[in-house]
């Protein structure tokens, strides 16, 4: 039996592991004994020895091969090892990247951009979705409610992940096989020990297992013993314990008073741990217990309250227990909750979820957002890539004549790719650095300069370093292997010849990608048009609010809420006291300010209008127009006759009245929205409880000019509703006064110190006006600094692929441009028709972004800026279409300086 | 083909491969590829065969170091099929296979005097 056709063939395709020569000389004699031998296998052993055989003479064949290619390797002399030859090559590399230092300069700066975007996003991957350094995400679960019917539309969520208080004790004590445990977040006034001042700290109020449960055992002491009655205890985080308490050795059993009564510390947490989820959110700097909560106490405690769900619930499942049992144990539990209390729980229930650092409720959202981060990411570096790609098929169209004569003296073809190869390794290399330099150390850098702590953020990790060096081969290998495969074979004799070729054209992978450049830089460009002009106008157009003279301080209210007192009955004696001082001219509270970058809008909508505007709400005590110096136009402001109980009223802004009654008066008419966190007017309870209510009919009673809102923009609509009817227990007293912050501060101190338990907090809780507009104007110029960087990037990326793509067509059509100057072009046609070919170039992408710039603008907010939007758009094409042009410009003055002479000496 | 003029002992310890081909060719005939596989396999009732793969990089090494010689088959060649090379032990080979026997028997004596194996050597 001969080998079938298929055999000998396989047989013959690893018989290329052999080297060639080894194959000239030996392949027909390998085949005729591997047939013999398979011959008489199959006829006096069978076709399953024979099929053996044919496995094992292939792999024998492979593994010789190799061995046979080592040996000739090293038989050709000791300086050919792989090693030396890459080291060789590396070296090599540097030192012809060092002559052509331009090129290095640009094509290192350009991939330090698109490595340095990529390794961002990995390590804004590795903040915002993976878990904080310590937790173990096997066995930890998080426990949530799961909304149904009218309330899931009222959520507009799949899952709650709020319990009320007895709900989270039944599930805890009822669900066997998972230690649960809950948790709180708060904050507290602490006073320092030896007379270093009071401060403000975020608290977590916790179970005691809840370090057990998360899996992160403290450093010191222990965690809440569950016995303790005695709720004066408190575990300090590692850093706090560290930055403000000396990292004193004796901490645990020491006294730190918290909230005006001493605390004895028990713990301290870990080193690195700052609560259990994702390390973006700020972390917590003391823990105290649950069962210490201002809920869980007073008159108003939410202990039995089955409505207000406040309490966040994780577990660990035990080794026994799977999750699929524990999520049924629960559901169970919260059927039976259900079935006692059919108001408030007939369209709840429960399910048990995988932990997920950045709560499960976001779970969906997050992993979308991290697709779209790590899409964005490749985007860029292939981007940056095939720009690189055509820089070094520039470079090496250039240097056809050197690689021509590499392959004339022997060199292989394997060997002229590992030599270009290497070459873009370096560059990898470099850019990498540069990247990595800049998004990693320059944070710490700025922040060691202007004398700030280093950020907390484990941006970097071992995986995201792996990943990045990882990403710097990859890189290398995606810019560098397509030129290094099409030089790596030049046309010998003709290089040899000096004929600078013709006919080759730039592929059209290089001019896409070019042009996708140069339109994704058109909407960026508009974008910080617009911001730019926000800036500047923001200098010059009136806020809506006066912020000179203006002064607030922050009031926690909750213990005066607890104790059954009506919220606005006291703070109408603080702004009595306040009156009396010196120099203020008017006193009123709200629950926010403008410009406080706390977002609080709401649809707002009457009968008849199909769809809803979003309005900015603030809710406020009488006098809080005046007080901010926001001009009322029409009706009446909030006033104290606006209490609890009487007509729900509503003050509106000028362009919200516009939009939502274009021809009736506004004045008089019923208006529906829904405030967040508020369940009618008789319920107080702690303001982050965010479960909306539902919408409810107001009353217009006045109509005010526009303001900005919880950012710095143009004014937009606003919704002022009295603090009466929708009381909140967080504050800011706000006052106007001539007496200047010292004196308007010893107002403050004189007014509010009973609600603070450390008086020496007020001081440095205090906002002016002025530190509003700085905010505001800070946060404003770093997005448009991020949006300009965006927009510089994106250009610069556009123009070195211009400067590429036209680079290499001059470089391969140096003969076409000798002949026309020898038929009498003259130069400055050369150089109009080069610079033509570069906008040629950019042109299509600079439209197609134009178009995508005029979607963005009217989808998003851009659509309110009036007036100068054309002009930013014309800008934006005169910028693109004026960088193609320069990038062009080298490659042109290049063209314009062949010497016909030259360019045809071959011939 | 390149000839080396080296010393046996140079060649010691012999990969097995290369022993196995050089005892199968140590009855001084002229032997093709395939008969040397099959040779190899006789040699040790068949417990131990060579693969083609291995079988040629061998040669060639050999062949390159001066341990076997080859020449050029007969055209009309009695096993059928295409021409065939037939490699013969040169005094180089022969030396460097009586080398490594020597090594092996050495240890062979020292598995012996340490009762791995029975002495029924002498």
């Amino acid at each position: 039996m001969r080998p079938r056709p298929f055999v000998s063939s396989l047989y013959r395709l690893v018989l290329r592991a052999f080297p060639r020569e080894h194959r000239a000389e030996y392949a027909p004699e390998m085949w005729q004994t591997f047939a013999d031998e398979l011959e008489s296998r199959a006829r006096n052993r069978g076709r399953w020895n024979a099929i053996r055989f044919v496995l094992a003479a292939c792999f024998d064949a492979v593994a010789a091969g190799l061995g046979e290619r080592r040996r000739r390797r090293r038989s050709d002399g000791p300086h050919q090892s792989v090693a030396a030859s890459v080291a060789r090559d590396l070296l090599h590399a540097v030192r012809s990247l060092a002559k052509g230092r331009g090129f290095t300069f640009v094509s290192v700066t350009s991939l330090g951009i698109g490595l340095g975007t990529v390794f961002f996003f990995l390590g804004l991957l590795r903040v915002l979705i993976g878990a904080p350094p310590g937790i173990t995400g096997d066995g930890l679960v998080e426990l949530v409610v799961i909304p149904h019917g009218e309330l899931r539309a009222r959520v507009n969520d799949w899952a709650i992940d709020t319990w009320s208080y007895p709900d989270f004790v039944d599930v805890r004590d009822g669900a066997t096989g998972l230690s649960i445990a809950g948790w709180a977040t708060g904050q507290s006034i602490l006073r320092l020990p030896h007379g270093a001042g009071g401060l403000r700290v975020d608290t977590m109020y916790a179970s005691p297992s809840y370090f057990a449960v998360v899996g992160v055992p403290l450093a010191r002491g222990r965690a809440f013993d569950a016995a303790e009655t005695d709720e004066a205890v408190v575990i300090v985080g590692h850093r706090f314990w560290q930055t403000h308490l000396g990292a004193n050795p004796g901490i645990i059993g020491s006294t730190l008073v918290v909230e005006g009564r001493p605390h004895v510390v028990v713990g301290v947490a870990a080193e690195g741990f700052r609560g259990h989820f994702s390390s973006h959110r700020p972390g917590f700097q003391i823990w105290r217990p649950l069962t210490a909560h201002p809920q869980l106490s007073g008159p108003r405690s939410l202990r039995l309250d089955r409505e207000a769900d406040w309490v966040r619930v994780l577990g660990r499942l035990s080794a026994e227990t799977s999750l699929a049992q524990a999520d049924a144990v629960v559901q169970s539990i919260m059927a039976g909750i259900a079935e006692r209390h059919p108001a408030s729980h007939r369209l709840k229930s429960a399910s048990v979820q995988r932990y997920f650092p950045m709560s499960v409720r976001q779970r969906f959202d997050a992993r979308m957002q991290a697709v779209t981060l790590l899409a964005a990411a490749g985007l860029v570096l292939l981007v940056v890539c095939l720009n690189l790609s055509g820089m070094v098929l520039v470079r090496s169209a250039t240097r056809e004549r050197e690689l021509a004569v590499r392959l004339a003296i022997g060199a292989s073809r394997a060997r002229l790719v590992q030599y270009l190869l290497s070459e873009a390794l370096v560059v990898a290399a470099l850019g990498g650095a540069l990247g990595a330099a800049v998004v990693f150390l320059l944070p710490a850098a700025l922040a060691w300069w202007y004398g700030g702590s280093d950020s907390e953020l484990p941006l970097a990790d071992g995986i995201v370093a792996t990943s990045c060096i990882g990403l710097c081969f990859a890189a290398s290998l995606l810019f560098g292997l397509l030129p290094a495969l099409r030089f790596s074979r030049p046309a010998v004799m003709r290089a040899l010849k000096d004929d600078a070729g013709g006919g080759r054209r730039v592929g059209r992978v290089h001019r896409l990608t070019v042009a996708i450049q140069a339109g994704l830089a058109v909407p960026f460009l508009v974008m910080s048009g617009v911001q730019l002009d926000q800036v500047r106008r923001s200098a010059t157009t009136p806020l809506g609010f006066d912020p000179a003279g203006l002064f607030a301080v922050p009031v926690d209210l909750t213990e005066v809420a607890r104790e059954g007192q009506d919220v606005a009955v006291v703070l109408d004696g603080v702004a009595a006291d306040l009156a009396r001082a010196s120099g203020v001219s008017s006193v009123s509270a709200a629950n926010g300010l403008p410009l406080d970058q706390h977002y609080r809008k709401t649809p707002v909508t009457r009968d008849g209008l199909a769809s809803a505007v979003r309005a900015h709400t603030t809710r406020v005590s009488p006098g809080y127009l005046q007080t901010m110096g926001i001009p009322l136009l029409r009706g009446r402001g909030i006033t104290a006759d606006d209490r609890r109980g009487s007509e729900l009223a509503v003050v509106i802004s000028e362009s919200l009245a516009r939009r939502l009654f274009p021809e009736d008066d506004a004045l008089g008419a019923r208006i529906t929205f829904a405030l967040e966190g508020s369940h009618g007017s008789a319920d107080i309870r702690w303001s982050n409880l965010s479960t909306p209510s539902a919408a409810q009919a107001f009353t217009v009673v006045g109509i005010s000019a526009d303001l900005v809102d919880d950012y710095l923009g143009p004014p937009g609509p606003q919704l002022f509703v009295p603090l009466a009817q929708h009381p909140v227990t967080r504050v800011y007293v706000i006052t106007r006064s001539s007496a200047g912050i010292q004196g308007t501060t010893t107002a403050f101190e004189g007014a509010v110190s009973a609600f603070y338990p450390e008086p020496d907090v007020i001081r440095s809780s205090v906002v002016s006006g002025e530190d509003l507009m700085r905010r505001g104007r800070g946060e404003l110029v770093f997005t448009s600094t991020l949006s300009v960087a965006g927009a510089c990037a994106g250009l610069m990326l556009a123009a070195l692929g211009i400067f590429g793509v036209v680079g290499f067509m001059v470089a391969t059509r140096t003969r076409e441009i000798g002949i026309r100057i020898a038929l009498g072009a003259t130069r400055s046609r050369v150089l109009g028709s080069v610079l033509l070919d570069a906008v040629k170039v950019a042109a299509p992408g600079v439209v197609v972004g134009l178009l995508l710039a005029f979607v963005a603008a009217s989808e998003t907010a851009w659509a309110s800026q009036q007036g100068m939007t054309p002009l930013v758009y014309l800008g934006a094409v005169a910028i693109a279409l004026s960088v193609a042009l320069v990038a062009g410009l080298p490659a042109a003055r290049r063209a314009a300086a062949v010497e016909p002479i030259v360019a045809m000496r071959a011939e | 083909m390149r000839r080396q003029s080296r010393d046996s002992s140079s060649f010691i310890p012999l990969k097995q491969s290369n022993y196995r081909v050089l005892l199968a060719l140590a009855a001084g005939e002229w032997l093709h590829g395939y008969a040397i596989m099959q040779a190899v396999s006789q040699m040790t009732d068949g417990r131990d065969a060579i693969l083609p793969g291995t079988l040629y990089a061998a040669l060639a090494r050999m062949a390159d170091e001066g341990l076997v010689e080859a020449r050029e088959g007969p055209d009309d060649d009695a096993s059928g099929g295409p021409k065939r090379r037939y490699y013969q032990l040169t005094s180089l080979g022969r030396a460097v296979a009586r080398a490594e026997s020597e090594r092996l028997r050495a240890l062979l004596d020292i598995a012996v005097a340490h009762r791995i194996l029975p002495g029924a050597r002498k």
